[in-house]
């Protein structure tokens, strides 16, 4: 399904104040509707390639796949939507593509990268995610997150050795749980989510949520939610004005209408007869 | 969404659906509707009853009874036979328009006129009288002239006989059950008949005629016509009855309706088929009801037909491939061949169905049937009431049809999946035959369900197709928009090193020039890496889309030159001169192992090529030894030599020695592991093991000092050889320089040398243990020194043999012939240690190569 005309995306990657490069990748494809980020690591520029090659195998894999798919069906196995499984697929696919430029380059080994993709199809949002990216949506005024971070400070405070505010000052802040490209395979967490319009969704990098608190991101989308322009800017500029440790990626996407599959009693009528 | 609604798929429905709608009369529709038609008249199968006969006028009778057209007395013999018989209705289709005037006739008329006026004034009013009726008794009267009475007689009796419609009109009148047929001139009337029609053919107009549905308002009538050939007033007359023989061919000139009537300036005619039914129920045409626009009633059979009054006519098969009705020769009735009395109580036809006379029509059931059969057909239908009707509502349930299919093909085709969409069409397809054949054969009612079903079948393909055609497109325009990042992604993995998962992005971008760039970097990459097999890919990938692109196409032809050297001759015995050939040719880039250049190629050692190299970080010169291990062993045992090779390249990679080859690298490449060492001038020992070349016993003994040195030195690392022999000993004849080379390779093959057999050579050096398969120890290579020792001071070998086995044989079991024999010049001294180094058993042997030296050494100062 052509999602054009129904959601507006702004993508904005920043290098920081104190990193010389930038391993963040930031993509989107509005007409599948798309949404990748990803914050590489590893040492020499690997964290680059390895952001780099995530997005673009995300992106190119669900482009192929969506061409001539049928939006709006359940997977008879697992209850979920079917574009579930392809993004679950296409994560695979990232995660073997890192894994073997850094199994057969010595100066990439090790290197990984997080992943955090938003899938809008059918009237849903297809959230997946590995490692401590993160995607937050704001609904009438209320920024909620709607990712929990692969990370071993999420992991301490599950299990209650940590509360929010020590962790906040936790110094373990960047110690990933899972990453892309680490092992041969990694597991997708993926949740759907009925999206109405006026819905802003925001998926950025730890560069974002280790600088800026959450109540200054929704203070900044229900000021500036009209222009998400500005408010890409505006968050980034946040991030650096706090230090701008890492590197700072956002991408902001709006639901301007609704775009459910078209269903109908034809439709049913087809899949009766399917 | 934003497609423009022509280029929709319900539009191309609607569109299509229209089209059908406007050419539903049109000759392809209308033909494809009679074909159907046909095959509804074929599947249907009804009795036919056995009250008609057929008596064919056919080649038979011409060829016996004379030239058509016989003689009406032949036909008049007929009619009083089939009268005698008690036939119940004779059906004749034979016109007689004319009268049949014998050329002899007018001369017996003017004989008898002649005698007529001889006899006198008296008789000439009887004799007019008879000239008149030609079958009338002669009259006789008195006082006339004998001779003239008898010439009368003959001649009236010779009028009689040649006068055939008087016969024929005789025998007619005699049965009193012929029906007659005659041909109307079909056309629509302009004016008033010419003069009103015969009496004998009027008195057949049909009596009642009414019109409930309106059908005269509608101009629903009967065909029209503006002229009648009756026959001949002579026959008409006594004739039961006359009916028309027209026949209207369908659009496709086929013959499937009768028109039961004919309108004839307001009067209504019957056909034939009808009156000869009504004459065999007994009816008068006046008792025939006509109803306008429905049908006709003939006594209690009710005849529904089209608004124009036609019968579609019910065609019946004969059983058994037998004609459905009895059809004899014309000739064996007349003759008496068949007895006439068959026709007793039957209607019978005659009709020609001779070759010129009676033209065959196209019927449902036949491409050639006799006219004749036709009629008798249509008698069937009407007394059988068979017949196939269009209902009044068959219009609707047409149009109906069609507008179901037409919302089938707008709303419902386009969203149906390719599978479901032919599943649907299909059982609509089946279900619009299904009614067909149901409504023709079971209820014998035609509707036109050929036209929905081409439209069905015609917008189907026409949608699929244009659909394929439109997903193909939308593929090239979304395959654009996604090769952007499939490119950035293969640029990525070729920066990387990942050479094939590159190509594989690269693939799944449209071909353009600038991808031919990135696609040609890529094949020199390839070539770098040595993978000429994944550059041959690329290149030939390359040359479909532009064979002329740069020069691909010689690096095509090297490529695949090169991929074949490499996958072929990776064994020495499969290596051909390409190999060196190419790599002597400058243009090729450098190919790579590793990280060294190849520069040339040195050598060919047991398991695969030595090249030259060279590696760029550090301009060092190598010798790397390749060998093509995916050839040597079976997948299987593969991987676990690989890991030995390396364990074992490994090992001796520690050793570091001055007579031991330093090892600098190992690895690798696709299937092709390398070690990679030092390079040495000089050359190993095998030219020296020739008798008429051996080196002197000082040198000999030199070489087997710093060799037993160098072993001595390995062994304490506990790393054996495995294969010590001249061949893997470098020896630089102007230092006096020696290296071992091969440390731990050299053997790697032990377990699997059956494969290819020139692996091994021959175990000529090999220690009795060794060849016992036992676990071996530094004194196997002593022992294998100590072979090469006497070699090189004998130029022979201690232990020969015709075979392997007697080789191995004596190995194990036999003594070597005295040094001395051999080279007298030896010391007793050398021929003990070399006796002691071949020792069968190793504990008897030396225990260290140390000892080996310091004995030589010993023996030369002795000596010296």
């Amino acid at each position: 399904m052509n999602l054009t005309g129904a959601l507006e995306v702004v993508r904005l990657s920043d290098v920081g104040c104190h990193r010389e490069h930038n391993e963040d990748a930031v993509a989107s494809d509005i007409e599948i509707g798309l949404l990748v980020l990803a914050d590489g690591m590893g040492g020499y520029r690997a964290g680059e390639v390895a952001s780099e090659i995530a997005t673009l195998t995300m992106l190119a894999e669900l482009k192929e796949a969506l061409t001539d798919f049928d939006p709006g069906q359940i997977d008879p196995v697992t209850g979920m939507q079917a574009e579930s499984l392809l993004l679950i697929d296409a994560a695979a696919k990232a995660n073997a593509s890192v894994y073997s430029v850094s199994e057969s380059q010595p100066q990439c080994a090790g290197m990984g990268t997080t992943l955090v993709a938003a899938l809008f199809t059918n009237n849903k949002v297809l959230v997946g995610h590995i490692g401590d990216s993160r995607l937050y949506r704001f609904r009438e005024g209320g920024l909620e997150q709607l990712t929990e971070d692969h990370s071993l400070i999420q992991e301490q405070m599950n299990s209650g050795l940590l509360t929010r505010e020590e962790a906040k000052l936790s110094n373990n802040k960047n110690l990933v749980t899972r990453a892309v490209g680490i092992d041969p395979e990694v597991e997708l967490e993926i949740h759907e989510y009925d999206v109405v319009p006026g819905d802003i969704f925001l998926l950025c990098s730890d560069g974002l949520t280790d600088m800026v608190d959450d109540e200054d991101i929704q203070a900044t989308l229900a000021g500036l939610g009209s222009d998400l322009q500005a408010a890409a800017r505006r968050l980034v500029q946040m991030a650096n004005d706090n230090g701008g440790k890492d590197n700072i990626s956002v991408i902001l996407a709006k639901v301007l209408k609704p775009f459910a599959a078209e269903k109908s009693w034809y439709d049913n009528f087809i899949n009766w007869l399917k | 969404m934003k497609k423009t609604f022509w280029k929709a798929d319900w539009f191309a429905g609607l569109v299509i659906s229209l089209l059908f709608l406007f050419a539903g009369g049109s000759a392809i529709l209308q033909g494809l509707e009679r074909v159907a038609y046909d095959w509804g008249v074929r599947a249907s199968s009804r009795d036919a009853g056995d009250q008609i006969s057929i008596i064919a006028i056919d080649e038979q009778s011409i060829a016996n009874i004379g030239r058509w057209p016989w003689s009406r007395n032949v036909h008049a013999e007929m009619t009083d036979m089939l009268a005698g018989a008690k036939a119940k209705v004779i059906g004749n289709t034979v016109f007689f328009t004319e009268p049949q005037i014998d050329p002899g006739l007018a001369y017996i008329r003017k004989i008898t006129e002649f005698v007529q006026d001889a006899a006198g004034q008296g008789s000439e009013l009887a004799i007019a009288d008879t000239e008149e009726v030609a079958s009338a008794p002669v009259q006789d009267e008195s006082g006339h002239n004998p001779l003239l009475d008898g010439l009368r007689t003959l001649l009236d009796e010779a009028r009689s006989a040649l006068s055939t419609d008087a016969r024929l009109s005789h025998s007619i009148a005699n049965a009193g059950n012929v029906v007659l047929a005659m041909p109307f001139v079909i056309g629509e009337p302009r004016g008033n008949p010419d003069k009103p029609l015969p009496e004998y053919v009027s008195r057949n107009q049909l009596g009642k005629v009414m019109d409930r549905v309106g059908a005269g308002e509608a101009g629903l009538l009967p065909i029209p016509t503006i002229g009648v050939l009756p026959p001949i007033p002579e026959l008409g007359e006594p004739a039961a009855a006359i009916g028309h023989l027209n026949v209207n061919p369908d659009v496709d000139g086929a013959i499937r309706s009768e028109p039961l009537v004919l309108e004839h300036y307001g009067q209504y005619y019957p056909s034939l088929s009808m009156q000869i039914a009504a004459r065999y129920l007994n009816l008068q045409p006046q008792d025939i009801e006509v109803r306008l626009g429905e049908g006709v009633r003939l006594g209690k059979l009710n005849i529904a037909t089209d608004p124009y009054l036609q019968m579609n006519t019910f065609f019946y098969e004969g059983a058994d491939g037998r004609p459905v009705f009895p059809v004899d020769s014309f000739y064996d009735v007349y003759s008496g061949k068949i007895p006439v009395e068959k026709y007793r109580d039957r209607i019978v036809l005659i009709g020609a169905t001779a070759e010129g006379i009676g033209d065959a029509q196209v019927t449902p059931i036949s491409p050639a049937m006799k006219p004749i059969e036709t009629l008798a057909h249509s008698v069937a239908s009407i007394l059988n009431e068979d017949f196939f009707i269009s209902p009044t509502w068959a219009f609707w349930a047409e149009r109906g049809l069609w507008l179901l299919i037409a919302l089938y093909l707008i709303l419902l085709l386009p969203r149906l999946r390719a599978g479901a969409a032919a599943t649907v069409t299909v059982v609509l397809l089946g279900l619009l035959i299904a009614g067909h054949f149901y409504l023709m054969t079971q209820q014998g009612m035609w509707l036109q369900f050929a036209s929905p079903a081409a439209l069905l079948l015609v917008g189907h393909a026409l949608l699929t197709t244009k659909r394929f055609l439109v997903t193909e497109q939308g593929k090239v325009k979304s395959e654009a928009e996604s090769a952007e990042s499939n490119r950035n992604l293969a640029l990525m993995f070729q920066s990387q090193g990942q050479l094939d998962m590159a190509f594989d992005r690269l693939r799944k971008c449209p071909m353009d020039d600038s991808l031919m760039d990135l696609f040609y970097n890529l094949g020199l990459d390839f070539e770098r890496k040595r993978q000429f097999n994944k550059a041959e890919a690329v290149f030939a990938y390359m040359a479909e889309y532009n064979p002329k692109y740069k020069d691909i196409e010689q690096r095509l032809n090297r490529s695949r030159a090169m991929a074949e050297t490499i996958i072929l001759g990776g064994g020495s015995a499969g290596r051909t001169n390409a190999g060196t050939l190419i790599l002597d040719d400058g243009t090729v880039e450098k190919p790579m192992l590793g990280r060294y250049q190849i520069e040339k190629e040195l050598g060919k050692g047991a398991m695969g090529v030595v090249y030259q190299g060279r590696d760029p970080k550090i301009g060092r010169v190598v010798a790397i030894k390749t060998m093509a291990l995916a050839q040597e062993f079976e997948p299987d045992e593969l991987e676990d030599v690989k890991a030995r090779f390396f364990r074992e390249a490994e090992t001796a990679g520690r050793l570091n020695h001055p007579n031991i080859v330093t090892m600098y690298d190992a690895g690798e490449e696709h299937d092709l592991a390398y070690i990679a060492m030092e390079f040495l001038k000089g050359q190993d020992l095998t030219p020296y093991t020739k008798p008429d070349n051996l080196l002197s016993l000082d040198k000999v003994a030199d070489i087997i000092i710093k060799t037993a040195e160098a072993l001595d030195y390995a062994h304490s690392y506990n790393v054996v050889h495995r294969d010590i022999k001249p061949a893997n000993i470098m020896y630089e004849p102007e230092t006096g320089n020696v290296k071992v080379t091969d440390f731990g390779i050299a053997r790697i093959t032990d377990s699997s040398r059956t494969k290819t057999g020139m692996v091994l050579g021959t175990p000529s050096y090999m220690s009795p243990e060794q060849l016992a398969g036992k676990k071996v120890d530094g004194r196997s290579d002593l022992f294998s020194l100590g072979v090469m020792f006497y070699q090189l001071v004998s130029g022979q070998l201690p232990f020969t043999g015709d075979s392997m086995a007697t080789l191995m044989f004596k190995i194990a079991n036999e003594e070597h012939a005295n040094i001395r024999t051999l080279n007298p010049d030896v010391s007793p001294c050398l021929s003990d240690i070399i006796d002691r180094m071949l020792e069968k058993d190793a504990d008897k042997r030396y225990a260290r190569g140390a000892e080996i030296a310091a004995d030589i050494r010993r023996c030369l100062g002795q000596v010296g």
